[in-house]
Parts: structure tokens; C-alpha cells; sequence
């Protein structure tokens, strides 16, 4: 519990040093919001004026603790450009991104488990070797491009699901999920491959172990064998895969733009090449902090499945 | 050097190395790349820059093919030729995928050259100097590792302005951690091996000890893992400049491509992002069989 304790302090302390590396990294850029959103012929009276009303004028450091002490208390600010609170924009955007990552994640373990464990099972026969060739396969495919490959299979060719765009709850479970389905596969798959390979390679290095060679010969039964390889190989699996849904959130931004879905990605993106500082501020720090809670809640999980590290 | 560090145990591994295909093919694949980065431009058919008067031409049927390359082979007289056909502003697609590599692949290898050099020597310094030190490159690690990478890449990029130089120097930053890590712990493996501490024994100092002799054979951990790097780098510029923050058009790229082709695909012109996407699939396949093949060779 200490231990755990101490990773939550250091996965904070992480936090804060992302944000004041954003903050410092966005504040030396010379491209500032004022001349974006202003123009390129609005008058120095007019940037300042800009500046003052927004309080960009003040010392980074002071900007930087007016921010802060508003984030921790959830209020995100207002963005930069169109003044529209960020708070909002993110509680309109996120749940589709969060959702359009948890298919895209189920899909995976679901593929992945059995694959890797039926890989290892068979080591070297030709389903190991189909299923490795998938997984190679796999990380080779970008996933914006298999997203546009599944709309001319999926909707174009076959017309099962929706080219695109998103179908809230409202208008039924199935049209909603259905329109889930591409978006998913196409972020899914890579991580099918990820996680896939590592099943595959921790079960082999368990079953090669001493205690599961003499449970073995003293003529355990195929299936709790099986179960006790598997419990005993789940650690890295569990860091793996709590791995790649922090990952996911960065490629699900790309391929919400090839299904128009209206998530994070479009946010970002215009609050990147607008230079809405506050905005990319807020959006980057949720995603990393989902991905060091990722990475704690596998760091838990781990301690549970083997005592041992908990000791 | 590095060759002397991956290829220690010579001998006996000849047999099953031959019935390795999917590292021949990988090295096939590297190879091609390589020098289509070098000389892809120079060989395209059509000008990847100039529109052809021919507007969304779709590629020959395969039935027409062998007939086509006969034709072109005996130098009979032929209409032009689109391979990959022709998209809607009229360029080749064909010139412009294999011209590619000269954006793609260079600016993935040159990540990977820059991270791959940084990355080993800090690596050498934190296992060899003061243990603070290595502390320190530690937590730094950690903390580049955690923003995540694809959109960092994203601001980076468009913050320091979309060029060729500003994608490598983002790409270098975000994988010198992996570089380090792997490095790091090679050394401190490496770093009491007995040639190391009989050298040592002689009275050279820790300097040379680490850049004569813990170094060159730390190196081949780090070396395979930039195989599968480059195959990633290729995929995240790609997906920079299909969101449009990457390198810019007309630029022959071909995430680029399929960003330009992504609207026509409903309409069933299928051909202008089908081909590039096959293109960055197949290079960073492999990339990753070359990089798999290196590490069952290493660990044997």
C-alpha cells in the first residue's frame, strides 16, 4: 500500500513537470495567440490590448500559478481563441474519445488473450507462426489508413456500417454501436499485435519454469495447468496492456478524424495550429494523466495477482 | 565497430539462419528502401511535382499488365502508362510513392541516427559516472516518456514550425529514452565483465574503459531496437502530416497521399491512398522482420 502510495505521489510530481515543460515550451514559441487570432495587420495597441484582457501579459510564472490554482480546482479556463470554456468543450468531446478507446481496448484483449495463449500453447506449429506473421502485420498497418480501407470495405463495399460520423445514444444502442465498430477495429488492431506478442512471449518463459515442468510430470491435467501458466504470466501482460490504453488516446485523435467523430481531436488540433495555449494545456494533461493512472491501476492489479512484488 | 558488437558468436549458427525468410524478406524490404530513398525521385517516371493532363485515372487492370511492361520493356510505342494511376489534381501516384522514401524513410533513419548516438551516450554515462547522475537521467527519462507521444509530436512539430528538420529533431527527442534505458542497462551488465575489469586491473582509466570496451558491446541491444524504432518513426510522420502536422504538400509523403486520397474513397477512387498505405505498411513490416530476425540471431 506504501508502495502504491509512493507511485501515486510520483506519477503527480510526473504531472506537474509535464505541465510546466508544456507551459515553458508554449510560452517560447514566438508565434503568439494574439497574432493568430487578430491577424497579421492588427496594431501593437490591439495585441496588447488582447494580452491585458486575457492576462498574457502578466510574468509567465504568475500566469502559470493562476492557471494552476484553477485547474486543481476543475476549472479549466477559457479558451484563448473563441472564449468558450474549456471545461465545457471537454465534457462535450471526451466521452466520445473515452469510449471510442475502451471498444477499441476491449476489442484488442479480447483478440489478443486468446491468441497469444494459443500461440504460445503451440509453439512453433503453423498456428504460432499464423499468428505471429499477424502480429508483425499488425504494427505495420497505420491505423488512419486501415480506417479509410475498412470505410471502402465495410461501407462502401458492403454497406453494413456507416462511413463515418457518430450516432449518439438517443437514436438506439445498435445504430450506435454500429457506428463504433470501424472506428474501433481500425485503432484496435495495433494493439491486437502489442499485446498479442507479449502473452505469447511471457506464457512461453512461465511454462518453461521448474514448477510448472514438475506439476507436469506429476500429471496435472492440460486446462489447470494451463490456468496456472497464465496466472503466472500475467504481470507483464497487465503492463502491456494498461501501456496501450495510454497510448490509445494519441492515435485515437487520428482516427476521430478519419470517421469525423466529434471527440478530442478536433479541439486539439484547432487549438494546436491556433496556438490556444490553454487549451493544449488542458487537453494533454487529461491524457497523460489517464495514462499514469493506466499505469497505476496495472501497478496494482500486478500486486494483486502476485504477492510477491507487494511484499 | 558494431558489426565486430553483433557478431560475436560466428560459427554455428549457419543452418537455421538460411531458413530465416522473413529476415531475408525484411532485409529485402530495407534494402529496397534504402535506396529508393537515394535514388527514388531520380527514377520516377513522371515529374512528382508537375500534373499530367490525365485527372483521376485509375491503374491498368491486372490482365493489362504483362502486356504493359512488355511494351515498355521492348520499347514498343504505348500510351503513358500510370502503374498506381493518377489523382485528382492529375499527379502519378506511382512517382510519387516511390519518390517517397526520400522524405519517409530519411526522416525516420535520421531520428533514429540522432536519438541512437545521444541516446547510447548518455546511456554510457549513466551507467558508468556518478550514480546520481544516472538518477537523474532516469527520472528525465520518465518524464519525456510520459507525454504522449503522438500528439507531443503534434505540437512540437507545429510549434517549431513544419519542415523536414523540425520532424527529426522532434522524432530524435521523443525515442532518445528508449535509446538510454536500453543502453544503460547493457552497461551496467557489461561494465564488470572480466575483459572490462582486466583492463581495469592495467590501470586504464574509467573513460577509456567505457568508450573502449563497455561501449561497443552495449551497443547491440540498442541497435536492434532502432530496426523496429525506424519502422515507428515512419508511421508517426506519416500520421503527422495526414493530420496535418508534418511536413507540408505538395511534398511526395505518403501519409500526405492518403490524406489527399481519404475524400475520394467513397466515391470508390480508391487507388490514390490505397497504394501509399500499402507502401508505409510494407517498409515498416520490414523494418520490424529485420529488426526481429537481428534479435533471434542475437540471442542464440
Amino acid at each position: 500500500m506504501a508502495a502504491l502510495l509512493a507511485r501515486l505521489f510520483g506519477s503527480l510530481g510526473v504531472l506537474v513537470a509535464v505541465s510546466l515543460v508544456l507551459f515553458a515550451l508554449i510560452h517560447a514559441n514566438p508565434v503568439s495567440p494574439a497574432r493568430v487570432v487578430l491577424g497579421n495587420d492588427a496594431s501593437e495597441e490591439d495585441i496588447a490590448e488582447f494580452n491585458a484582457e486575457r492576462g498574457l501579459d502578466r510574468p509567465v510564472a504568475a500566469q502559470y500559478l493562476a492557471w494552476a490554482g484553477a485547474a486543481l480546482r476543475g476549472e479549466f479556463g477559457r479558451s484563448l481563441v473563441d472564449d468558450t470554456a474549456i471545461t465545457r468543450t471537454i465534457a462535450q468531446t471526451m466521452p466520445v474519445t473515452l469510449e471510442l478507446v475502451l471498444w477499441a481496448f476491449l476489442v484488442a484483449l479480447a483478440v489478443a488473450l486468446p491468441l497469444g495463449i494459443v500461440s504460445a500453447l503451440y509453439e512453433d506449429r503453423w498456428v504460432d507462426h499464423l499468428a505471429r506473421a499477424l502480429a508483425t502485420i499488425g504494427v505495420s498497418i497505420p491505423g488512419f489508413w486501415l480506417g479509410l480501407m475498412l470505410i471502402a470495405w465495410g461501407a462502401v463495399g458492403l454497406g453494413w456500417f456507416p462511413a463515418g460520423g457518430y450516432v449518439s445514444w438517443e437514436m438506439g444502442a445498435w445504430p450506435h454501436l454500429r457506428a463504433m465498430v470501424l472506428p474501433a477495429l481500425a485503432l484496435g488492431l495495433y494493439y491486437v499485435a502489442i499485446i498479442s506478442r507479449m502473452t505469447r512471449s511471457a506464457m512461453g518463459d512461465v511454462m518453461l519454469a521448474e514448477h510448472v515442468r514438475v506439476s507436469r510430470a506429476m500429471g496435472l491435467g492440460r486446462g489447470r495447468l494451463m490456468v496456472y501458466t497464465l496466472r503466472n504470466a500475467l504481470p507483464p501482460v497487465i503492463t502491456v496492456a494498461a501501456m496501450s490504453f495510454g497510448y490509445m488516446f494519441g492515435w485515437a485523435l487520428i482516427v476521430e478524424q478519419v470517421f469525423t467523430l466529434p471527440g478530442m481531436s478536433r479541439a486539439l488540433l484547432n487549438a494546436i495550429f491556433r496556438r490556444d495555449y490553454i487549451m493544449i494545456l488542458d487537453i494533454v494533461l487529461i491524457i497523460t494523466a489517464i495514462f499514469l493512472l493506466a499505469n497505476l491501476i496495472a501497478d496494482a492489479l500486478h500486486r494483486l495477482v502476485d504477492p510477491r512484488v507487494a511484499r | 565497430m558494431s558489426g565486430a558488437a553483433l557478431s560475436v558468436e560466428t560459427a554455428p549458427r549457419t543452418a537455421r539462419q538460411a531458413r530465416d525468410p522473413l529476415f531475408l524478406l525484411g532485409s529485402a524490404i530495407v534494402v529496397l528502401s534504402l535506396v529508393l530513398m537515394v535514388i527514388g525521385p531520380w527514377i520516377a517516371p513522371y515529374d512528382v511535382g508537375r500534373p499530367t493532363d490525365d485527372i483521376a485515372v485509375p491503374p491498368p487492370d491486372l490482365a493489362e499488365v504483362p502486356g504493359l511492361l512488355y511494351a515498355v520493356i521492348t520499347g514498343a510505342p504505348h500510351e503513358p502508362i500510370h502503374w498506381f494511376g493518377t489523382d485528382t489534381a492529375g499527379l502519378d501516384v506511382f512517382s510519387r510513392v516511390i519518390a517517397a522514401p526520400r522524405t519517409d524513410v530519411a526522416i525516420a533513419l535520421g531520428a533514429n541516427l540522432a536519438s541512437l548516438v545521444l541516446g547510447s551516450l548518455l546511456g554510457l554515462l549513466a551507467g558508468t559516472a556518478r550514480p546520481w547522475l544516472g538518477a537523474l537521467e532516469m527520472r528525465l527519462s520518465d518524464l519525456v516518456q510520459a507525454f504522449p507521444v503522438f500528439i507531443t509530436g503534434m505540437i512540437l512539430v507545429t510549434l517549431a514550425g513544419r519542415s523536414f528538420t523540425t520532424i527529426v529533431l522532434t522524432l530524435a527527442l521523443l525515442y532518445t529514452p528508449i535509446y538510454v534505458r536500453l543502453t544503460r542497462a547493457e552497461v551496467l551488465t557489461q561494465r564488470h565483465r572480466g575483459f572490462v575489469d582486466a583492463a581495469r586491473a592495467l590501470g586504464k582509466g574509467e573513460a577509456f574503459l567505457a568508450l573502449r570496451h563497455v561501449l561497443p558491446n552495449a551497443l547491440a541491444p540498442a541497435l536492434i531496437q532502432a530496426s523496429v524504432t525506424v519502422g515507428f518513426a515512419i508511421l508517426m510522420t506519416a500520421g503527422l502530416s495526414f493530420v496535418g502536422a508534418g511536413v507540408r504538400p505538395p511534398a511526395p509523403e505518403w501519409g500526405l497521399m492518403i490524406a489527399a486520397g481519404a475524400d475520394q474513397i467513397i466515391q470508390g477512387e480508391w487507388w490514390t491512398s490505397v497504394f501509399p498505405g500499402l507502401a508505409i505498411s510494407l517498409t515498416v513490416f520490414g523494418y520490424a522482420c529485420f529488426g526481429n530476425g537481428l534479435e533471434r540471431r542475437h540471442a542464440r
